[in-house]
Protein backbone atom coordinates (compact mmCIF):
# COMPACT_ATOMS: atom_id res chain seq x y z
CA UNK A 1 0.00 0.00 0.00
CA UNK A 2 1.37 3.40 -0.81
CA UNK A 3 1.86 6.10 1.78
CA UNK A 4 -1.20 7.92 0.65
CA UNK A 5 -3.50 5.34 2.18
CA UNK A 6 -1.85 5.61 5.55
CA UNK A 7 -2.62 9.30 5.71
CA UNK A 8 -6.02 9.00 4.08
CA UNK A 9 -8.09 6.02 5.24
CA UNK A 10 -10.95 6.99 2.96
CA UNK A 11 -10.42 8.10 -0.62
CA UNK A 12 -13.31 8.75 -2.98
CA UNK A 13 -12.31 9.35 -6.58
CA UNK A 14 -14.47 10.40 -9.51
CA UNK A 15 -17.68 8.81 -8.31
CA UNK A 16 -20.64 8.84 -10.67
CA UNK A 17 -24.11 7.44 -10.28
CA UNK A 18 -27.22 7.72 -12.37
CA UNK A 19 -30.53 6.46 -11.06
CA UNK A 20 -33.32 6.14 -13.60
CA UNK A 21 -31.39 8.29 -16.05
CA UNK A 22 -30.84 11.12 -13.64
CA UNK A 23 -27.36 12.03 -12.49
CA UNK A 24 -27.44 11.70 -8.69
CA UNK A 25 -23.69 11.81 -8.09
CA UNK A 26 -21.37 13.43 -10.61
CA UNK A 27 -17.64 13.26 -10.37
CA UNK A 28 -17.54 13.24 -6.58
CA UNK A 29 -14.03 13.18 -5.13
CA UNK A 30 -12.68 13.75 -1.64
CA UNK A 31 -10.33 12.18 0.84
CA UNK A 32 -10.25 12.09 4.60
CA UNK A 33 -7.18 12.64 6.71
CA UNK A 34 -6.62 10.07 9.43
CA UNK A 35 -7.93 10.90 12.89
CA UNK A 36 -9.94 13.92 11.74
CA UNK A 37 -13.65 14.49 12.05
CA UNK A 38 -15.30 15.64 8.84
CA UNK A 39 -18.70 17.18 8.43
CA UNK A 40 -20.57 16.16 5.31
CA UNK A 41 -22.86 18.99 4.34
CA UNK A 42 -25.27 19.67 1.55
CA UNK A 43 -28.89 20.60 0.87
CA UNK A 44 -31.64 17.96 0.94
CA UNK A 45 -31.28 15.61 -1.98
CA UNK A 46 -27.70 16.64 -2.73
CA UNK A 47 -26.51 13.04 -2.49
CA UNK A 48 -25.05 12.61 0.99
CA UNK A 49 -26.90 9.40 1.78
CA UNK A 50 -26.31 8.03 -1.70
CA UNK A 51 -22.57 8.65 -1.36
CA UNK A 52 -22.55 6.92 2.02
CA UNK A 53 -24.45 3.98 0.53
CA UNK A 54 -21.80 3.72 -2.19
CA UNK A 55 -18.99 3.75 0.37
CA UNK A 56 -20.79 0.95 2.24
CA UNK A 57 -21.15 -1.04 -1.02
CA UNK A 58 -24.94 -0.92 -0.80
CA UNK A 59 -25.09 0.95 -4.09
CA UNK A 60 -22.67 0.32 -6.93
CA UNK A 61 -21.07 3.34 -8.57
CA UNK A 62 -21.29 3.67 -12.36
CA UNK A 63 -17.73 5.02 -12.41
CA UNK A 64 -15.17 5.88 -9.81
CA UNK A 65 -13.25 4.24 -7.03
CA UNK A 66 -13.58 4.12 -3.28
CA UNK A 67 -10.61 3.07 -1.18
CA UNK A 68 -10.89 2.29 2.51
CA UNK A 69 -7.57 1.85 4.27
CA UNK A 70 -5.97 0.99 0.95
CA UNK A 71 -8.58 -1.56 -0.10
CA UNK A 72 -10.79 -0.93 -3.06
CA UNK A 73 -14.45 -1.51 -2.23
CA UNK A 74 -15.09 -3.13 -5.60
CA UNK A 75 -12.14 -5.47 -5.94
CA UNK A 76 -11.54 -6.10 -2.25
CA UNK A 77 -14.97 -5.63 -0.73
CA UNK A 78 -14.61 -7.65 2.47
CA UNK A 79 -11.20 -6.22 3.40
CA UNK A 80 -12.42 -2.70 2.71
CA UNK A 81 -15.59 -3.15 4.75
CA UNK A 82 -13.63 -4.62 7.64
CA UNK A 83 -12.22 -1.14 8.12
CA UNK A 84 -15.54 0.66 7.88
CA UNK A 85 -18.29 1.34 10.37
CA UNK A 86 -21.36 3.09 9.08
CA UNK A 87 -24.89 4.01 9.97
CA UNK A 88 -27.03 4.82 6.97
CA UNK A 89 -30.06 6.96 7.78
CA UNK A 90 -31.15 4.95 10.84
CA UNK A 91 -29.27 2.52 13.09
CA UNK A 92 -31.06 -0.57 11.69
CA UNK A 93 -31.27 -2.56 14.91
CA UNK A 94 -33.23 -5.69 15.70
CA UNK A 95 -35.96 -4.25 17.89
CA UNK A 96 -37.03 -7.60 19.30
CA UNK A 97 -33.55 -8.41 20.59
CA UNK A 98 -31.79 -6.89 23.57
CA UNK A 99 -28.96 -4.42 23.17
CA UNK A 100 -26.42 -7.09 23.91
CA UNK A 101 -28.01 -9.58 21.52
CA UNK A 102 -27.81 -6.90 18.83
CA UNK A 103 -24.12 -6.42 19.49
CA UNK A 104 -23.60 -10.18 19.29
CA UNK A 105 -25.45 -10.33 15.98
CA UNK A 106 -23.09 -7.81 14.46
CA UNK A 107 -20.06 -9.32 16.19
CA UNK A 108 -20.87 -12.51 14.27
CA UNK A 109 -20.82 -10.58 11.00
CA UNK A 110 -17.18 -9.64 11.34
CA UNK A 111 -13.96 -11.12 10.07
CA UNK A 112 -12.08 -11.30 13.35
CA UNK A 113 -13.66 -12.75 16.46
CA UNK A 114 -15.03 -10.19 18.88
CA UNK A 115 -15.10 -11.27 22.50
CA UNK A 116 -17.34 -10.33 25.40
CA UNK A 117 -14.82 -7.88 26.82
CA UNK A 118 -14.90 -5.82 23.62
CA UNK A 119 -18.69 -5.83 23.78
CA UNK A 120 -18.57 -4.60 27.37
CA UNK A 121 -16.08 -1.95 26.35
CA UNK A 122 -18.25 -0.39 23.64
CA UNK A 123 -21.33 -0.61 25.86
CA UNK A 124 -19.46 1.36 28.46
CA UNK A 125 -18.25 3.87 25.92
CA UNK A 126 -21.78 4.73 24.82
CA UNK A 127 -23.04 4.57 28.39
CA UNK A 128 -25.69 1.89 27.94
CA UNK A 129 -24.71 -0.49 30.75
CA UNK A 130 -28.01 0.01 32.56
CA UNK A 131 -30.16 -0.95 29.55
CA UNK A 132 -28.07 -3.49 27.71
CA UNK A 133 -30.30 -6.43 28.60
CA UNK A 134 -33.51 -4.62 27.70
CA UNK A 135 -35.17 -5.11 24.36
CA UNK A 136 -34.26 -2.38 21.89
CA UNK A 137 -38.01 -1.85 21.34
CA UNK A 138 -38.04 -0.19 24.76
CA UNK A 139 -35.11 2.15 23.99
CA UNK A 140 -35.47 5.87 23.47
CA UNK A 141 -34.32 7.35 20.17
CA UNK A 142 -31.10 8.55 21.75
CA UNK A 143 -30.37 5.14 23.22
CA UNK A 144 -30.92 3.54 19.82
CA UNK A 145 -28.53 6.00 18.21
CA UNK A 146 -25.93 5.20 20.83
CA UNK A 147 -26.40 1.46 20.46
CA UNK A 148 -26.09 1.96 16.69
CA UNK A 149 -22.75 3.65 17.23
CA UNK A 150 -21.63 0.89 19.59
CA UNK A 151 -22.52 -1.65 16.90
CA UNK A 152 -20.60 0.19 14.23
CA UNK A 153 -17.38 0.60 16.22
CA UNK A 154 -17.38 -2.95 17.60
CA UNK A 155 -14.75 -4.13 15.11
CA UNK A 156 -12.36 -1.17 15.52
CA UNK A 157 -13.03 0.45 12.15
CA UNK A 158 -10.58 3.04 10.82
CA UNK A 159 -13.40 4.98 9.21
CA UNK A 160 -16.73 5.67 10.86
CA UNK A 161 -19.52 7.21 8.80
CA UNK A 162 -22.66 8.51 10.43
CA UNK A 163 -25.65 9.78 8.49
CA UNK A 164 -27.38 12.49 10.51
CA UNK A 165 -26.60 10.96 13.91
CA UNK A 166 -28.01 13.89 15.87
CA UNK A 167 -31.43 13.43 14.29
CA UNK A 168 -33.95 13.38 17.11
CA UNK A 169 -31.43 13.75 19.91
CA UNK A 170 -31.99 16.21 22.74
CA UNK A 171 -29.29 18.80 23.52
CA UNK A 172 -27.87 16.58 26.21
CA UNK A 173 -27.75 13.60 23.86
CA UNK A 174 -26.07 15.70 21.20
CA UNK A 175 -23.40 16.82 23.61
CA UNK A 176 -22.81 13.26 24.79
CA UNK A 177 -22.55 12.04 21.21
CA UNK A 178 -20.10 14.80 20.40
CA UNK A 179 -17.91 13.81 23.33
CA UNK A 180 -18.00 10.16 22.29
CA UNK A 181 -17.08 10.92 18.70
CA UNK A 182 -14.28 13.29 19.63
CA UNK A 183 -12.94 10.69 22.02
CA UNK A 184 -12.97 8.08 19.25
CA UNK A 185 -11.07 10.36 16.91
CA UNK A 186 -8.55 11.44 19.49
CA UNK A 187 -7.92 8.21 21.39
CA UNK A 188 -8.45 5.54 18.77
CA UNK A 189 -7.47 7.57 15.71
CA UNK A 190 -10.80 6.83 14.05
CA UNK A 191 -11.57 9.01 11.05
CA UNK A 192 -15.14 10.24 10.98
CA UNK A 193 -17.49 11.48 8.29
CA UNK A 194 -20.65 12.87 9.80
CA UNK A 195 -23.47 14.13 7.63
CA UNK A 196 -25.65 16.74 9.21
CA UNK A 197 -27.93 19.68 8.58
CA UNK A 198 -26.97 21.39 11.82
CA UNK A 199 -24.24 23.82 10.81
CA UNK A 200 -23.59 24.95 14.37
CA UNK A 201 -23.27 21.31 15.41
CA UNK A 202 -20.78 20.58 12.63
CA UNK A 203 -18.87 23.67 13.62
CA UNK A 204 -18.22 22.43 17.15
CA UNK A 205 -17.82 18.75 16.37
CA UNK A 206 -15.76 18.70 13.21
CA UNK A 207 -12.26 19.59 12.17
CA UNK A 208 -13.22 20.03 8.56
CA UNK A 209 -16.33 19.99 6.44
CA UNK A 210 -16.99 18.78 2.93
CA UNK A 211 -19.78 20.70 1.25
CA UNK A 212 -21.60 19.06 -1.63
CA UNK A 213 -24.35 20.11 -3.95
CA UNK A 214 -26.13 18.21 -6.69
CA UNK A 215 -23.80 15.27 -6.29
CA UNK A 216 -20.48 17.13 -6.52
CA UNK A 217 -18.07 18.52 -3.96
CA UNK A 218 -18.31 22.31 -3.88
CA UNK A 219 -15.54 22.89 -1.38
CA UNK A 220 -13.84 21.85 1.79
CA UNK A 221 -13.73 24.04 4.87
CA UNK A 222 -11.49 24.13 7.90
CA UNK A 223 -13.35 24.60 11.16
CA UNK A 224 -10.35 25.66 13.18
CA UNK A 225 -9.18 29.20 13.48
CA UNK A 226 -5.85 28.48 11.93
CA UNK A 227 -3.97 29.55 8.86
CA UNK A 228 -5.76 31.20 6.03
CA UNK A 229 -9.10 30.38 7.59
CA UNK A 230 -8.66 33.28 10.00
CA UNK A 231 -9.72 35.82 7.41
CA UNK A 232 -13.28 34.62 7.07
CA UNK A 233 -15.01 36.03 10.13
CA UNK A 234 -18.25 37.87 10.43
CA UNK A 235 -18.13 40.45 13.22
CA UNK A 236 -21.34 41.13 15.11
CA UNK A 237 -21.62 44.48 16.86
CA UNK A 238 -24.25 46.25 18.90
CA UNK A 239 -23.40 49.94 19.07
CA UNK A 240 -24.92 53.42 19.46
CA UNK A 241 -25.39 55.66 17.62
CA UNK A 242 -25.92 53.34 14.76
CA UNK A 243 -25.45 55.71 11.84
CA UNK A 244 -22.02 56.79 13.01
CA UNK A 245 -21.04 53.20 13.76
CA UNK A 246 -21.98 52.21 10.22
CA UNK A 247 -19.85 54.96 8.75
CA UNK A 248 -16.85 53.90 10.85
CA UNK A 249 -17.30 50.23 10.04
CA UNK A 250 -17.76 50.82 6.31
CA UNK A 251 -14.08 51.54 6.05
CA UNK A 252 -13.43 47.89 7.03
CA UNK A 253 -15.87 46.26 4.65
CA UNK A 254 -19.51 45.66 3.85
CA UNK A 255 -21.86 46.38 6.77
CA UNK A 256 -25.24 44.74 7.18
CA UNK A 257 -27.89 46.19 9.50
CA UNK A 258 -29.90 43.39 11.12
CA UNK A 259 -32.08 45.60 13.32
CA UNK A 260 -30.40 44.97 16.62
CA UNK A 261 -26.93 44.20 15.34
CA UNK A 262 -24.52 45.39 12.72
CA UNK A 263 -22.68 42.65 10.86
CA UNK A 264 -19.35 43.14 9.23
CA UNK A 265 -18.40 40.29 6.90
CA UNK A 266 -15.06 38.92 5.63
CA UNK A 267 -12.85 40.17 8.46
CA UNK A 268 -9.55 38.73 9.58
CA UNK A 269 -8.84 37.78 13.13
CA UNK A 270 -6.07 40.36 13.30
CA UNK A 271 -8.28 43.27 12.38
CA UNK A 272 -10.63 42.71 15.33
CA UNK A 273 -8.67 45.00 17.71
CA UNK A 274 -8.45 47.64 15.01
CA UNK A 275 -12.22 47.67 14.72
CA UNK A 276 -12.76 48.11 18.45
CA UNK A 277 -10.16 50.86 18.52
CA UNK A 278 -11.74 52.69 15.60
CA UNK A 279 -15.13 52.55 17.27
CA UNK A 280 -13.71 53.82 20.55
CA UNK A 281 -11.88 56.65 18.83
CA UNK A 282 -15.12 57.78 17.21
CA UNK A 283 -16.73 57.85 20.66
CA UNK A 284 -19.24 55.17 19.82
CA UNK A 285 -20.73 53.12 22.69
CA UNK A 286 -20.24 49.43 22.07
CA UNK A 287 -22.70 47.15 23.91
CA UNK A 288 -21.76 43.89 22.29
CA UNK A 289 -18.91 42.72 20.15
CA UNK A 290 -18.38 39.18 18.89
CA UNK A 291 -17.51 37.25 15.80
CA UNK A 292 -18.93 34.22 14.03
CA UNK A 293 -16.93 31.61 12.30
CA UNK A 294 -17.60 31.47 8.69
CA UNK A 295 -19.27 28.10 8.25
CA UNK A 296 -22.78 29.36 7.69
CA UNK A 297 -21.65 32.07 5.28
CA UNK A 298 -19.27 29.72 3.52
CA UNK A 299 -21.93 27.05 3.30
CA UNK A 300 -24.39 29.37 1.67
CA UNK A 301 -21.90 30.86 -0.71
CA UNK A 302 -20.72 27.38 -1.72
CA UNK A 303 -24.16 25.92 -2.22
CA UNK A 304 -25.47 29.00 -3.99
CA UNK A 305 -22.50 29.53 -6.28
CA UNK A 306 -23.23 27.27 -9.19
CA UNK A 307 -26.59 26.86 -10.78
CA UNK A 308 -28.22 29.68 -8.81
CA UNK A 309 -30.60 29.43 -5.90
CA UNK A 310 -32.93 26.45 -6.06
CA UNK B 1 -20.91 -19.22 8.28
CA UNK B 2 -21.43 -20.71 11.74
CA UNK B 3 -21.91 -17.25 13.18
CA UNK B 4 -24.39 -16.39 10.45
CA UNK B 5 -26.47 -19.49 11.10
CA UNK B 6 -26.42 -18.74 14.80
CA UNK B 7 -27.63 -15.20 14.06
CA UNK B 8 -30.50 -16.42 11.95
CA UNK B 9 -31.50 -18.93 14.60
CA UNK B 10 -31.54 -16.28 17.35
CA UNK B 11 -33.65 -14.00 15.15
CA UNK B 12 -36.03 -16.80 14.24
CA UNK B 13 -36.46 -17.78 17.87
CA UNK B 14 -36.88 -14.30 19.39
CA UNK B 15 -38.24 -12.33 16.49
CA UNK B 16 -40.34 -14.77 14.56
CA UNK B 17 -41.62 -16.64 17.57
CA UNK B 18 -40.92 -20.28 16.78
CA UNK B 19 -42.01 -21.19 20.29
CA UNK B 20 -45.47 -19.80 19.59
CA UNK B 21 -45.72 -21.95 16.51
CA UNK B 22 -44.61 -24.97 18.55
CA UNK B 23 -47.36 -24.30 21.09
CA UNK B 24 -49.92 -24.00 18.28
CA UNK B 25 -48.72 -27.28 16.77
CA UNK B 26 -48.94 -28.92 20.17
CA UNK B 27 -52.54 -27.76 20.54
CA UNK B 28 -53.40 -29.11 17.07
CA UNK B 29 -51.80 -32.43 18.00
CA UNK B 30 -53.84 -32.69 21.18
CA UNK B 31 -57.03 -31.85 19.29
CA UNK B 32 -56.20 -34.43 16.64
CA UNK B 33 -55.47 -37.00 19.27
CA UNK B 34 -58.73 -36.25 21.12
CA UNK B 35 -60.69 -36.53 17.89
CA UNK B 36 -59.04 -39.84 17.01
CA UNK B 37 -59.52 -41.10 20.56
CA UNK B 38 -63.27 -40.45 20.36
CA UNK B 39 -63.54 -42.36 17.08
CA UNK B 40 -61.36 -45.11 18.45
CA UNK B 41 -63.37 -45.52 21.66
CA UNK B 42 -66.66 -45.70 19.75
CA UNK B 43 -65.10 -48.90 18.49
CA UNK B 44 -66.80 -49.11 15.12
CA UNK B 45 -63.79 -47.59 13.32
CA UNK B 46 -60.70 -48.79 15.09
CA UNK B 47 -57.51 -46.98 14.16
CA UNK B 48 -54.97 -49.26 12.52
CA UNK B 49 -51.22 -48.79 12.02
CA UNK B 50 -50.36 -45.44 10.37
CA UNK B 51 -54.00 -44.41 10.34
CA UNK B 52 -53.24 -41.77 12.95
CA UNK B 53 -49.76 -40.86 11.77
CA UNK B 54 -50.50 -40.43 8.09
CA UNK B 55 -53.48 -38.04 8.13
CA UNK B 56 -51.87 -36.23 11.06
CA UNK B 57 -48.66 -35.61 9.16
CA UNK B 58 -50.32 -34.71 5.88
CA UNK B 59 -52.65 -32.17 7.48
CA UNK B 60 -50.30 -30.57 10.01
CA UNK B 61 -47.59 -30.40 7.38
CA UNK B 62 -49.63 -27.64 5.74
CA UNK B 63 -48.97 -25.41 8.74
CA UNK B 64 -45.27 -26.17 8.64
CA UNK B 65 -45.19 -25.20 4.97
CA UNK B 66 -47.00 -21.94 5.56
CA UNK B 67 -45.02 -21.06 8.66
CA UNK B 68 -41.59 -21.69 7.17
CA UNK B 69 -42.46 -19.67 4.07
CA UNK B 70 -43.35 -16.82 6.43
CA UNK B 71 -40.04 -17.41 8.26
CA UNK B 72 -37.83 -17.02 5.21
CA UNK B 73 -39.92 -14.12 3.91
CA UNK B 74 -39.53 -12.12 7.11
CA UNK B 75 -35.84 -13.01 7.26
CA UNK B 76 -35.32 -11.38 3.86
CA UNK B 77 -38.10 -8.99 2.86
CA UNK B 78 -38.84 -8.10 6.48
CA UNK B 79 -35.22 -7.13 7.05
CA UNK B 80 -35.21 -4.91 3.99
CA UNK B 81 -38.31 -3.26 5.40
CA UNK B 82 -36.98 -2.46 8.86
CA UNK B 83 -33.54 -1.32 7.74
CA UNK B 84 -31.57 -4.14 9.31
CA UNK B 85 -30.63 -5.68 5.95
CA UNK B 86 -28.53 -2.71 4.90
CA UNK B 87 -26.63 -2.74 8.19
CA UNK B 88 -25.83 -6.41 7.63
CA UNK B 89 -24.74 -5.77 4.06
CA UNK B 90 -22.25 -3.13 5.22
CA UNK B 91 -20.45 -5.76 7.28
CA UNK B 92 -17.56 -7.69 5.69
CA UNK B 93 -19.56 -10.83 5.00
CA UNK B 94 -19.92 -12.08 1.42
CA UNK B 95 -23.46 -11.36 0.33
CA UNK B 96 -24.03 -14.91 -0.90
CA UNK B 97 -23.25 -16.28 2.58
CA UNK B 98 -25.78 -13.96 4.14
CA UNK B 99 -28.51 -15.12 1.79
CA UNK B 100 -27.51 -18.76 2.01
CA UNK B 101 -27.60 -18.69 5.81
CA UNK B 102 -31.17 -17.39 5.73
CA UNK B 103 -32.30 -20.11 3.33
CA UNK B 104 -30.36 -22.81 5.13
CA UNK B 105 -31.65 -22.04 8.61
CA UNK B 106 -35.22 -22.05 7.30
CA UNK B 107 -34.64 -25.42 5.65
CA UNK B 108 -33.15 -26.79 8.88
CA UNK B 109 -36.07 -25.51 10.93
CA UNK B 110 -38.57 -26.88 8.41
CA UNK B 111 -36.95 -30.30 8.34
CA UNK B 112 -36.68 -30.39 12.11
CA UNK B 113 -40.35 -29.46 12.47
CA UNK B 114 -41.42 -32.22 10.08
CA UNK B 115 -39.46 -34.82 12.01
CA UNK B 116 -40.51 -33.56 15.43
CA UNK B 117 -44.10 -33.76 14.25
CA UNK B 118 -43.57 -37.28 12.92
CA UNK B 119 -42.06 -38.44 16.19
CA UNK B 120 -44.85 -36.85 18.22
CA UNK B 121 -47.47 -38.54 16.06
CA UNK B 122 -45.71 -41.88 16.37
CA UNK B 123 -45.51 -41.62 20.13
CA UNK B 124 -49.19 -40.76 20.50
CA UNK B 125 -50.04 -43.55 18.11
CA UNK B 126 -48.03 -46.07 20.09
CA UNK B 127 -49.33 -45.02 23.46
CA UNK B 128 -53.00 -44.75 22.61
CA UNK B 129 -53.85 -46.56 19.45
CA UNK B 130 -51.76 -49.32 17.95
CA UNK B 131 -49.39 -50.12 20.77
CA UNK B 132 -47.16 -53.07 20.13
CA UNK B 133 -47.87 -53.50 16.45
CA UNK B 134 -44.52 -53.80 14.70
CA UNK B 135 -43.22 -50.52 16.05
CA UNK B 136 -40.02 -50.53 14.03
CA UNK B 137 -41.78 -51.11 10.76
CA UNK B 138 -43.96 -48.16 11.59
CA UNK B 139 -41.03 -45.93 12.41
CA UNK B 140 -39.58 -46.72 9.03
CA UNK B 141 -42.85 -46.06 7.26
CA UNK B 142 -43.43 -42.81 9.13
CA UNK B 143 -39.99 -41.49 8.30
CA UNK B 144 -40.40 -42.30 4.64
CA UNK B 145 -43.69 -40.43 4.82
CA UNK B 146 -41.87 -37.46 6.35
CA UNK B 147 -39.26 -37.54 3.59
CA UNK B 148 -42.01 -37.37 0.97
CA UNK B 149 -42.92 -33.93 2.35
CA UNK B 150 -39.47 -32.41 1.85
CA UNK B 151 -39.37 -31.67 -1.90
CA UNK B 152 -42.41 -29.42 -1.64
CA UNK B 153 -40.87 -27.60 1.34
CA UNK B 154 -37.66 -27.00 -0.58
CA UNK B 155 -39.67 -25.73 -3.53
CA UNK B 156 -41.78 -23.22 -1.63
CA UNK B 157 -39.01 -21.99 0.65
CA UNK B 158 -36.80 -21.40 -2.39
CA UNK B 159 -39.62 -19.69 -4.27
CA UNK B 160 -40.26 -17.42 -1.29
CA UNK B 161 -36.51 -16.67 -1.10
CA UNK B 162 -36.51 -15.54 -4.72
CA UNK B 163 -39.68 -13.49 -4.36
CA UNK B 164 -38.47 -11.83 -1.15
CA UNK B 165 -35.19 -10.83 -2.78
CA UNK B 166 -37.02 -9.65 -5.89
CA UNK B 167 -39.88 -7.71 -4.34
CA UNK B 168 -38.36 -6.83 -0.96
CA UNK B 169 -41.94 -6.80 0.27
CA UNK B 170 -43.28 -9.25 2.83
CA UNK B 171 -46.91 -8.96 1.73
CA UNK B 172 -46.13 -9.34 -1.97
CA UNK B 173 -43.87 -12.31 -1.38
CA UNK B 174 -46.49 -14.13 0.67
CA UNK B 175 -49.23 -13.47 -1.89
CA UNK B 176 -47.09 -14.66 -4.79
CA UNK B 177 -45.81 -17.74 -2.96
CA UNK B 178 -49.11 -18.82 -1.43
CA UNK B 179 -51.00 -18.45 -4.69
CA UNK B 180 -49.60 -21.65 -6.25
CA UNK B 181 -49.70 -23.29 -2.83
CA UNK B 182 -53.45 -22.90 -2.52
CA UNK B 183 -54.46 -22.92 -6.16
CA UNK B 184 -51.82 -25.35 -7.38
CA UNK B 185 -54.27 -28.25 -7.32
CA UNK B 186 -56.86 -26.41 -9.38
CA UNK B 187 -54.27 -25.15 -11.83
CA UNK B 188 -52.83 -28.66 -12.03
CA UNK B 189 -56.27 -30.17 -12.63
CA UNK B 190 -56.98 -27.74 -15.43
CA UNK B 191 -53.56 -28.36 -16.93
CA UNK B 192 -54.29 -32.10 -16.94
CA UNK B 193 -56.45 -31.43 -19.99
CA UNK B 194 -53.28 -30.80 -21.95
CA UNK B 195 -50.57 -33.34 -22.58
CA UNK B 196 -47.78 -30.96 -21.54
CA UNK B 197 -49.17 -30.76 -18.01
CA UNK B 198 -46.42 -32.96 -16.60
CA UNK B 199 -43.96 -30.20 -17.46
CA UNK B 200 -45.77 -27.97 -15.01
CA UNK B 201 -43.89 -28.25 -11.72
CA UNK B 202 -47.08 -27.75 -9.72
CA UNK B 203 -48.28 -31.19 -10.77
CA UNK B 204 -45.17 -32.73 -9.19
CA UNK B 205 -45.14 -31.09 -5.78
CA UNK B 206 -47.35 -33.60 -3.99
CA UNK B 207 -44.80 -36.38 -4.29
CA UNK B 208 -46.58 -38.55 -1.75
CA UNK B 209 -49.94 -38.47 -3.55
CA UNK B 210 -48.28 -38.97 -6.92
CA UNK B 211 -46.08 -41.92 -6.11
CA UNK B 212 -47.31 -43.52 -2.88
CA UNK B 213 -50.92 -42.51 -2.58
CA UNK B 214 -53.88 -42.99 -4.82
CA UNK B 215 -53.36 -39.95 -7.01
CA UNK B 216 -54.34 -40.32 -10.63
CA UNK B 217 -51.22 -41.30 -12.53
CA UNK B 218 -47.80 -39.88 -11.60
CA UNK B 219 -46.50 -37.16 -13.93
CA UNK B 220 -43.11 -38.80 -14.53
CA UNK B 221 -41.98 -42.40 -14.81
CA UNK B 222 -40.50 -42.57 -11.34
CA UNK B 223 -40.25 -40.54 -8.19
CA UNK B 224 -36.61 -39.55 -8.67
CA UNK B 225 -37.36 -37.81 -11.94
CA UNK B 226 -40.05 -35.80 -10.17
CA UNK B 227 -37.79 -34.98 -7.25
CA UNK B 228 -35.06 -33.97 -9.68
CA UNK B 229 -37.49 -31.80 -11.62
CA UNK B 230 -38.56 -30.01 -8.42
CA UNK B 231 -34.90 -29.73 -7.41
CA UNK B 232 -33.95 -28.05 -10.69
CA UNK B 233 -36.65 -25.47 -10.08
CA UNK B 234 -35.41 -24.81 -6.57
CA UNK B 235 -31.82 -24.44 -7.79
CA UNK B 236 -32.88 -22.00 -10.51
CA UNK B 237 -34.87 -19.97 -7.97
CA UNK B 238 -31.88 -19.83 -5.65
CA UNK B 239 -29.45 -18.91 -8.42
CA UNK B 240 -31.69 -16.07 -9.56
CA UNK B 241 -32.13 -14.96 -5.96
CA UNK B 242 -28.35 -15.02 -5.52
CA UNK B 243 -27.73 -12.92 -8.63
CA UNK B 244 -30.33 -10.33 -7.65
CA UNK B 245 -29.13 -10.22 -4.05
CA UNK B 246 -25.54 -9.88 -5.19
CA UNK B 247 -25.88 -7.12 -7.72
CA UNK B 248 -28.96 -5.05 -7.05
CA UNK B 249 -28.53 -1.70 -5.31
CA UNK B 250 -29.92 -1.34 -1.82
CA UNK B 251 -31.56 2.07 -1.78
N1 LIG C 1 -34.07 5.01 -5.21
C1 LIG C 1 -34.00 6.19 -5.79
N2 LIG C 1 -34.56 6.39 -7.00
C2 LIG C 1 -34.49 7.57 -7.61
N3 LIG C 1 -33.88 8.63 -7.08
C3 LIG C 1 -33.30 8.52 -5.89
C4 LIG C 1 -33.32 7.29 -5.17
N4 LIG C 1 -32.67 7.47 -4.01
C5 LIG C 1 -32.27 8.75 -4.01
N5 LIG C 1 -32.64 9.38 -5.13
C6 LIG C 1 -32.35 10.77 -5.47
O1 LIG C 1 -30.99 10.98 -5.26
C7 LIG C 1 -30.76 12.29 -4.81
C8 LIG C 1 -29.87 12.25 -3.61
O2 LIG C 1 -30.55 11.65 -2.53
P1 LIG C 1 -29.86 11.46 -1.12
O3 LIG C 1 -30.81 10.72 -0.26
O4 LIG C 1 -28.52 10.90 -1.33
O5 LIG C 1 -29.73 12.95 -0.60
P2 LIG C 1 -29.27 13.49 0.81
O6 LIG C 1 -28.18 14.45 0.56
O7 LIG C 1 -28.99 12.38 1.72
O8 LIG C 1 -30.56 14.27 1.28
P3 LIG C 1 -31.10 14.54 2.75
O9 LIG C 1 -30.35 15.69 3.27
O10 LIG C 1 -32.53 14.88 2.51
O11 LIG C 1 -30.93 13.29 3.55
C9 LIG C 1 -32.13 12.90 -4.57
O12 LIG C 1 -32.40 13.78 -5.65
C10 LIG C 1 -33.06 11.75 -4.59
O13 LIG C 1 -34.28 12.14 -5.15
MG1 LIG D 1 -29.81 11.70 3.57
Amino acid sequence: MCVNHNDHPLIVEGLNKRISDQAIISNMSFKLERGKIYGFLGPNGSGKTTTIRMIGTLVAADHGEITINGYNTKTNREKALKNLGAIVENPGLFEYLSGEQNLKQFANLGVDAIDQSRINEVVKLVDLEHAIHKKVKAYSLGMKQRLGIAVSILHHPSVLILDEPTNGLDPNGIRQLRNDLQKLAKEDGVTLLVSSHQLSEVEILCDRAIVIKEGSVMGELDMHMTGKNKDELTVVIEAEPKAEAISVLSSFGEVMDTDQYLELTSQTYNTLPKITRALANANISVYAFSYKRRLEDAYFSLTREKGGIK
Amino acid sequence: MNGLLQNEWVKAWYGRKIWMFLIAMFVFLILGWAFAAVIHSVGRFSIGPMEFVEPGLVSLNVFINLYTVVLVTTAIAGEYGNGTMKQQLIRPVPREQLLLSKWLITMLIATALIFILTIALLVIDQVYFTSGESFFAMIYEAFILALYQLPRLVFYISLATLMAVLTRSTALTLVITFFPYFFGNIIGAIAMLYDWSHWLVLTHLDVYQNYAGMGGGPPFENIWLSVGFIGIHAVVFLLLAHLIFQYRDVV
